[in-house]
């Protein structure tokens, strides 16, 4: 089912995204960066899907762009979380922690009659 | 930094129409990925690589730039283009509605004044029939005006001699329409007026005559023709 395979990939990188812009405002660079030096390389974002994916996010409302300087003094495009993208984030995060505790449960399972 | 929606808390509405052109919204998507691979590749530089290395892995782990560019492109504009283009193809309908009004009001228009020409023609062909002549070689036969339709091939020089048999037809008053020959006296005898002298006189002279003797006969002027017919 690759469609939904997409939304929960998606899903993901949203709420990725989310939380790391729940510390302070980042351009795009910034956020694939930070989300790679967080999970230790593990965590590998197609660096190009992130744009669409924020630009989306900014319709739904969640977060809010705006020009600046980056720290090499280019113009660079900040996005910031807006309140609904803390609401929109706190969802995601109990959803995401309920399901993986739900696949833990799974996973730790003895099987029957083993 | 733009200010928040009044309504973005509540997470149900959108922010505010965007006010920027296409060309400013093309503009900064561009400029916000090219930003990108030139932070990356600046990175790679500075942990080792060499310049084009650096770029070429940049562009690797970017993926394909015009296809996210129109990604971008769909999710910033997707509705101002759905909205451009159900307009122009509204514009396209009203445009060949209006198109199709002009020639069927052409076509129509054409066919009704076809119409009153041949309608014409035939009031001609029938008047003329009446009056047992031949119809005038005009060159537009169906669009003769009425004083045209009436008028006589005859010259109106020509001079009434005895023995000449007269047609003598008065158009505005029905009732007189007769041939009478002028009697050897050089005199046609006519209806309530009696005996005219008309040998000697041309067609216009005697019409006058007749017209001014019929004059006390009717309500309207009489218009008296007349034409030898043999």
């Amino acid at each position: 089912m690759p469609k939904e395979r997409d939304d929960l990939l998606r899903g993901t990188l949203d709420m990725l995204v989310l939380k790391t812009l729940a510390g302070e405002p980042r351009h795009g660079y910034g956020i694939v960066s930070r989300i790679q030096q967080v999970s230790g390389d593990v965590l590998q974002v197609e660096e190009g899907s992130l744009y669409p994916a924020l630009h989306r996010m900014e319709r739904r409302g969640w977060i809010r762009s705006s020009w600046g300087l980056s720290d090499s003094n280019r113009r660079a495009k900040y996005y910031e979380l807006t309140d609904a993208g803390r609401k929109q984030l706190a969802a995601s995060k109990e959803a995401w922690t309920r399901v993986s505790g739900a696949i833990g449960k799974v996973l730790r399972a003895r099987a029957v009659g083993a | 930094m733009r200010p928040a929606s009044l309504f973005e808390g509540l997470g149900v509405f959108r922010a505010a129409p965007d006010a920027r052109s296409v060309d400013d919204v093309d503009g900064e998507i561009r400029e916000e990925l090219e930003l990108h691979l030139a932070l990356r590749t600046e990175a790679n530089i500075a942990a080792g690589m060499d310049p084009d290395a650096a770029r070429r892995d940049a562009e690797a782990r970017f993926g394909d730039v015009e296809k996210i560019r129109r990604s971008c492109r769909r999710v910033q504009l997707g509705e101002r283009i759905m909205l451009q283009r159900a307009k122009t193809a509204l514009l396209g309908v009203l445009v060949i509605a209006v198109g199709f009004l002009a020639v069927d009001s052409y076509l129509m228009r054409r066919e009704t004044t076809a119409s009153m020409v041949r309608m014409s023609s035939a009031m001609n062909e029938m008047t003329w029939a009446l009056r047992g002549e031949e119809p005038p070689a005009f060159e537009a036969r169906g669009l003769v005006t009425l004083p045209e339709l009436f008028a006589s091939r005859q010259p109106r020089e020509v001079v009434i001699r005895v023995g000449d048999q007269l047609k003598i037809q008065d158009f505005n008053n029905v009732g007189l329409d007769i041939t009478e020959r002028v009697a050897r006296d050089g005199m046609v005898l006519v209806p309530d007026v009696g005996w005219v002298p008309v040998a000697g006189l041309t067609r216009a002279e005697v019409e006058k005559t007749l017209s001014e003797a019929y004059a006390p006969f009717y309500a309207s002027p009489p218009d008296v023709k007349v034409k030898v017919v043999e």
